[in-house]
């Protein structure tokens, strides 16, 4: 099988369309349509529209209202985006509450204590906020917990359903490479890691050393820790401008938009046309492979199912490759659901995390259509009787042939990935098995 | 009443879970409004997920004489769901199944809360085909268009969402159900409470259950998008294009102002000579299409067309579509702030009315856009402005009661599918008279003795 995505324009790397400025919701109620949290609960209190609502009540009569009860409800959000990427007066929940967090004094103890203690998901990306913590003994816990987050996910035993038959080197010439494998890889799934560097490698890439990127901050972000964040992104230009500005390479879509909105920071010390160069340079990894050739294997049953992540913000570069390498053997649910991962939402709801995932699990096991979904042409009948062209219960043959299908779910941002497997059901007496994609190439 | 008394409280807290039973002003800060931004008391929500919950409700507010107000995603923008007089508010997001479709019969069951793309989206799996498209579709819910009668662009060749209810099961102030209709797609016994239902913007009854016609899915679309001289060309166009046995299922005109606004916005496809253009859908076989787009080009030559281009099937027909979507935001790089406004004239009129729009904008020196459905004389008028400078506010305040009074003048209607609400309620008197109004009253009187449904709305 080939496959060629050279043409593919990669996401993301555009400015956003809509420029943030100071609008009023009007509450056309585009939002509520994409809000993982709202779909999950049907409660339209917390829709986006309704946070906005409660913060406009709030700066024109806080009497009306109780503080502390409008930031339960403002924290009922998992910071996917999609919100934004909908609203038509530009408006950016997620941004809106980081900004309300780093506001709020105690704040950052908070987010310490609850890190370490509820975070599990999130214990990658602990070390760098330990630099931030309010005391100096963070290091270690950090440490001490991402080492329990290993010891958790064992070793998944995921066959090499996709080989690599033919690597196309022509049109990489030896470009220079800076893999950034973002704090998961890093920590806890290396193999993801080994995997990308042996694909860039083979791909005829220059692999330059990667030792000083850090967290590309996005997370730090919305947990309202700005100033971590800030370093982070400091941390990670000069690591680029260092190496001379080549191309930036990631594998995980979370990853992939905390380091396309560095271009919009305008804090960082961009030079002349350094914002361009930043957002040219940036590539998901799915989009390299240029004329490469796959061979496919996979078992009958096995039905593998895609998760979007959120963060793609429905430009998907890994689906798009995916499809073309698995034709019909991957498939994603209709209306992409949001895992739940949240960010810091895990640290303050994990509850409304759970719900948010159990739909999007209910979403991701639902066999996909039938494999012809476009309508016959019934203008020239090819077959013999009419039945056999217009009566599609004659079309069961599929349908005698009962065998529970075997799940796998397949994605490609780091954070869904360990949301999924956290949130797993069993099904046929065996916990679903949940990889990033690199799991099931062998390159 | 300006809050609920502590056994109201109780009554409401032992109907409802906790998680669907929402008393405090926090939690109901979202539901005091709707699209229309305007604003309204609600003194609770609730949120029912079995019809016993709506009848125990309907009961006790019936006799406690307290407003409801049914509302699902609050999408419309003349404030029907806006608890002007305070009020419980009745959330219909938890009844959202969609109970049946059946290929056999031709129907689907579903509840009101059901997305009305989502139920497109169901039928088609089936081949099967529920025709009302209102622009909110993705996010607007089946209950919530037969409250409103809405409309859409294929309302030429398949008419508003009335046309596709075939039945209802409702629930009346006092707890009584009513079933009107069925499954039958021919039904003439009785008085037809069914169409009194639909499009009366929940002041009668509280629907449960609604069920729609449905036909079989046509094979495929295509669609043309044509550039002329000047309205009247464009509009002569059409006229011979049905003189020709032609029906679109969508036909869309937009006006100098609006082609202005999109060259504007952006690159146009069309040369800067085209100022009234022309999008049109038909859908059917693939064989029938091909002919359709044929015929159409051949008509549109004979008439002076400037510029066309034409798509088969949907990927080839989305840009032509985009078009057609870039008004809105085309339309804010106008002007700040806009009145948006859906009359509509007898069809044939829509010249006359059009230009006399026009000339109202004239003389008020503001940017008027007009565009719609030619196919069904309703005409989307935007008047655009800065509402910070209060003379150019004044005097779109005064351009849109000239459209109105202008409108009604063609013998055309204030709202040919937003609805009445609170918006247009006081402008009602100029197209309704007295006597009608009061029948209307009387009505509402029978079911809702108390006027406890969505008091204050629609007429």
């Amino acid at each position: 099988m080939t496959q060629d995505n050279a043409q593919n324009s990669t996401p993301e790397t555009e400015a956003p369309a809509k420029k943030e400025r100071e609008a009023a919701c009007i509450l056309c109620g585009k939002c509520a349509s994409v809000c993982p949290v709202f779909l999950a609960t049907q409660k339209e209190e917390l829709t986006p529209k309704a946070k906005q609502r409660t913060i406009a009540s709030l700066k024109e009569n806080t009497q009306k209202l109780n503080v502390t009860d409008c930031n339960k409800l403002a924290e009922m959000c998992l910071s996917c985006g999609k919100c934004a990427q909908t609203c038509p007066q530009g408006l950016n929940f997620p941004r809106q509450l980081a900004a309300m967090r780093s506001a709020h004094s105690g704040w950052r103890q908070w987010v310490w204590n609850r890190w370490v203690n509820q975070g599990s998901v999130l214990w990658p990306m602990l070390s760098t906020l330990s630099k931030a913590a309010p005391d100096s003994k963070g290091k270690n816990e950090a440490t001490r917990f991402v080492q329990s987050l290993q010891a958790m996910q064992s070793q998944k035993d995921f066959p090499a359903y996709v080989q690599i038959a033919h690597y196309d080197k022509e049109n990489t010439n030896g470009q220079r490479v800076l893999l950034f494998s973002g704090c998961t890889a890093n920590r806890v799934q290396k193999s993801w890691k080994k995997k990308s560097e042996t694909i860039l490698t083979n791909l005829g890439y220059d692999l330059l050393p990667a030792k000083d990127l850090t967290c590309c901050g996005l997370t730090l972000d919305h947990a309202g820790v700005p100033d971590a964040a800030h370093k982070s992104r400091m941390t990670n230009l000069r690591a680029w401008r260092a190496a001379e500005r080549p191309l930036l390479v990631t594998f995980c879509a979370t990853c992939y938009l905390g380091l396309a909105e560095y271009a919009h920071d305008d804090s960082l010390d961009w030079g002349e046309g350094e914002q361009e160069a930043w957002t040219k340079s940036l590539r998901p990894l799915s989009t390299l492979w240029g004329n490469s050739l796959f061979t496919v294997d996979t078992p009958a049953h096995l039905l593998i199912r895609y998760h979007q992540p959120c963060h793609w913000h429905g430009k998907d570069a890994d689906y798009t490759w995916l499809k073309e390498v698995l034709y019909e053997e991957i498939s994603a649910p209709d209306s992409a659901s949001c895992c739940g991962m949240g960010g810091i939402a895990q640290l303050g709801n994990r509850k409304l995390t759970r719900t948010v995932a159990s739909r999007c699990w209910e979403n991701l096991l639902q066999q996909p259509p039938k494999k012809d979904d476009s309508i016959p042409c019934y203008s020239k009948p090819m077959g013999n009787c009419l039945c056999d062209l217009y009566d599609d219960d004659e079309d069961s043959l599929e349908l005698c042939d009962e065998v529970e299908p075997t799940y796998l779910v397949i994605t490609g941002c780091s954070g869904c990935t360990l949301q999924l497997r956290g949130t797993a059901p069993v099904h046929n007496g065996e916990k679903i098995k949940v990889g990033h994609w690199l799991d099931i190439i062998e390159p | 009443m300006s809050q609920l008394s502590l056994p109201q409280r109780r009554f409401l807290r032992d109907l409802f879970s906790d998680a669907d039973c929402l008393l405090t002003p926090e939690e109901m800060v979202v539901f005091e409004a709707d699209a229309s931004r305007l604003e309204g008391t609600p003194l609770a929500v609730v949120r029912p997920s079995t019809d016993e919950q709506i009848i125990e409700l309907m009961r006790w507010a019936h006799k406690e004489r307290i407003p409801l107000y049914p509302r699902a995603r609050a999408t419309n923008v003349v404030g029907l769901c806006v608890p002007q007089k305070p009020g419980i508010v009745v959330s219909t997001l938890k009844m959202d199944s969609i109970l049946e479709v059946d290929s056999n019969d031709f129907i689907a069951r579903v509840q009101p809360g059901v997305i009305t793309g989502d139920l497109q989206k169901r039928v088609e799996e089936e081949k099967l085909f529920y025709p009302p498209d209102p622009a909110s579709l993705g996010i607007s819910t089946i209950g919530g268009n037969v409250a409103t009668c809405a409309g859409g662009m294929r309302a030429l060749k398949y008419g508003v969402t009335r046309e596709w209810v075939l039945g209802c099961k409702a629930i009346l102030p006092g707890g009584k159900t009513i079933t009107c209709g069925g499954r039958n797609h021919k039904n003439v016994v009785g008085l037809d409470l069914l169409r009194l239902l639909t499009g009366s913007e929940g002041t009668l009854a509280f629907m449960t259950e609604i069920t729609l016609k449905l036909i079989p899915k046509p094979e495929s679309t295509a669609s043309i998008l044509a550039g002329f001289a000047n309205l009247e060309e464009a509009l002569h166009a059409i006229k011979i294009m049905f003189k020709a046995g032609m029906l679109p299922a969508a036909l869309e005109f937009m006006g100098p102002e609006v082609l202005t606004a999109l060259k504007n916005a952006g690159a146009v496809p069309w040369p800067d000579s085209v100022t009234a253009s022309l999008l049109l859908r038909f859908d059917g076989s693939h064989q029938a299409l091909k002919a359709d787009l044929e015929k159409a080009e051949a008509i549109f030559k004979a008439c002076n067309v400037l510029w066309s281009t034409t798509g088969m099937g949907k990927e080839e027909e989305e840009p032509l579509w985009d078009v057609r979507r870039s008004i809105n935001p085309a339309s804010f790089k106008v002007a700040p702030n806009k009145f948006s406004d859906d009359v509509t004239v007898p069809r044939g009129r829509l010249l006359e009315a059009v230009t006399g729009i026009r000339s109202i904008a004239e003389t008020h020196s503001l940017p008027i856009l007009t565009f719609g459905h030619v196919g069904d004389g309703n005409i989307h008028v935007n008047i655009m402005h800065d509402a910070s400078d209060t003379d150019e506010l004044a005097r779109a305040k005064k351009a849109k009661k000239e459209i109105s009074d202008f409108v009604l003048s063609l013998q055309g209607t204030l709202s040919g599918e937003h609805g009445v609400g609170l918006v247009k309620a006081p402008y009602v008197h100029l197209q309704l008279s007295e006597t009608e109004r009061s029948l209307m009253r009387q009505i509402k009187h029978i079911f809702d003795p108390h006027n406890i449904m969505n008091p204050g709305k629609a007429f």
